[in-house]
């Protein structure tokens, strides 16, 4: 497993993940953030078993294409809380 | 993974287009789900919003650049190189393209691969230690010399790569001399330095042979050329004409006629000879010139150079800035690997190789341009200054590349964090922290000019 070190950015997108927004572009919305950032970012969470992602048949029965979302791992969770411990202020902003 | 469908006609073309071409560095059991995923929420997110037509398109394609930096983290996080290879291999585009771009840096690294080849010919034969290089302001001085063929091929052989270099040599052909088979060549110098490089020049107003008078009328001078000497040359009958300084060039076809008079455009020097001078050193014929020379007012000092020194010294710049900008790189990088050495030896090299390569052509190219018409001196710094720029500029760069990359994987450091309080900032400066996307470590750069800091590297 990849070694994932803590930043900012993907401590972000992991907090919008857990809020329920588990698509790639809905979180470039929700942080905006660059997609330069915010993909990676899920390859690496992802690689490191934060995050699980999987095809959503159900955007492919609407007309359109499969889409791939993204849900957090119990791994993940911990690894938030920790992070939210790191840095307390950002908790404080990023609560629903 | 999900069927294919052409949903992609609905998006923007050029967004399409980066996600196609960003695909293409991805291996081929990554590529298809990759550009499936990206189409996909690109269609779904173009569906739902709610922007103005035009500006969804110009956020659509903002969004798509980021496929590159997504793309090269697929890579290097799922791909193997063993993978990227093979993909690479069973590619004929990608083959071509390698190819082709190994044979463009090999030809420019070298100037030409002919040249190279003539060049370091012409450096490994000891005898051409004995060539020397001559620039000396002269009046004109025609030489057409009268070679047999076979000893021609041999002078040729002699001095293969001086001669395949090109820039050197002088107008040559074979003519047909009283139904022999001779070689003309003609050479430029004056009447000092000619003797001082081994011919016997004969007073003025002698005759010259009838068969020698129709080689020259043959060769296109016009009826101005009449002051013709014969002169033995190496024991070869040859014919030999002066021009004075105030005589009209007659319109040749030889490249070598340099038109001498005074106008602005003249060139200041003139006269480069490249002879062998068996048993003299450069320093021996530079103390032979200096007398001759003074007896002319207006004439500059020679400038004798061995020719051999002055190409090897171009081999050696070359050498020296390629290891010298290594070291720098390995000093600077924090290079701790073969592969990461592997990796900026050969990024160097490439680099340096096309302002070196370029250099190079500017020192071959000036010799000839001084035989041609000359170049001016700002012409002459400007063909130095831009190779040099060019190869600082790049070197720089490559050294902030490089410093900006793990020094275990080599791979790009990413997500710059500013760290620090402003509380501290009088003892320990704002920093940027820089992440290893493999996991090896973060990089921590002093953001202060003032308290300026090396980066450390933390595993």
């Amino acid at each position: 497993m990849v070694q994932m070190n803590l930043t900012y950015a993907t401590t972000f997108i992991l907090r919008v993940i857990s809020q329920g927004r588990p698509y790639g572009f809905e979180i470039m919305d929700a942080t905006g953030l660059p997609s330069g950032t915010v993909y990676p970012a899920l390859r690496r969470l992802e690689a490191c078993g934060l995050v699980r992602g999987a095809w959503d048949k159900r955007a492919g029965k609407g007309g359109g294409p499969s889409r791939r979302c993204y849900q957090i791992t119990k791994a993940g969770q911990e690894f938030l809380s920790q992070a939210e411990e790191r840095f307390p202020l950002f908790g404080t902003l990023t609560k629903r | 993974m999900p069927s294919e469908r052409n949903f992609g006609d609905d998006l923007p073309l050029e967004s399409r287009l980066v996600v196609f071409v960003s695909g293409l560095v991805l291996s081929v059991r990554d590529r298809d789900p990759w550009r499936l995923e990206w189409l996909g929420e690109m269609w779904h997110w173009r569906k739902g919003t709610t922007d103005t037509l035009a500006h969804a398109r110009w956020t659509l394609f903002k969004r798509s650049l980021g496929a590159f930096y997504d793309a090269k983290c697929v890579l290097e996080t799922r791909s193997t190189i063993r993978e990227r290879l093979f993909d690479l291999g069973r590619s004929p585009i990608a083959v071509v393209l390698m190819l082709s771009s190994m044979w463009v840096v090999l030809t420019l690294s070298t100037a030409g691969l002919s040249r190279s080849r003539a060049l370091f010919h012409f450096l490994a034969n000891p005898r051409n230690d004995l060539l020397v290089m001559i620039s000396i302001p002269s009046p004109f001085f025609l030489v057409v010399e009268q070679t047999p063929a076979s000893q021609a091929a041999s002078w040729m052989e002699s001095n293969q790569g001086l001669e395949a270099i090109g820039r050197w040599k002088v107008k040559r052909s074979i003519i047909e001399v009283e139904g022999r088979r001779v070689q003309k060549r003609v050479l430029l110098g004056d009447e000092a330095v000619l003797q001082l490089l081994g011919y016997s020049v004969p007073e003025c107003g002698a005759r010259c042979s009838h068969s020698s008078c129709e080689v020259l009328v043959s060769a296109g001078f016009s009826s101005e050329f009449q002051n013709l000497k014969e002169v033995t040359i190496g024991g070869q009958r040859c014919s030999v004409g002066l021009l004075n300084r105030s005589s009209e060039i007659p319109a040749p076809d030889f490249d070598a006629f340099v038109p001498l008079d005074g106008s602005k455009g003249s060139p200041e020097e003139f006269g480069i000879v490249a002879k062998r001078r068996i048993g003299f050193s450069p320093r021996q014929v530079e103390a032979e010139l200096r007398a001759p020379v003074s007896m002319h007012p207006g004439w500059g000092n020679p400038s004798v150079k061995s020719l051999v020194e002055q190409l090897s010294a171009v081999v050696k710049w070359i050498l020296t800035v390629t290891l010298g900008a290594i070291v720098i790189t390995i000093l600077h990088c924090r290079v701790k690997s073969l592969w990461a050495f592997t990796l900026v030896l050969v990024r160097t090299v490439l680099l340096v190789s096309l302002p070196s390569a370029i250099c190079l052509e500017m020192i071959v190219a000036r010799s000839h341009l001084v035989e041609t018409g000359g170049v001016a001196p700002l012409a002459s710094v400007i063909g130095w200054l831009v190779p040099l720029a060019s190869s600082g500029a790049l070197l720089c760069w490559l050294f902030r590349d490089h410093a900006l990359r793990c020094p275990v994987c080599q791979h790009c450091l990413a997500e710059p964090v500013w760290i620090g309080c402003v509380g501290k900032t009088i003892f320990e400066p704002f920093g940027t922290e820089w992440l290893c996307l493999a996991g090896h470590g973060r990089l921590l750069q002093s953001n202060s000019i003032a308290l300026s800091q090396d980066a450390v590297w933390l595993s």
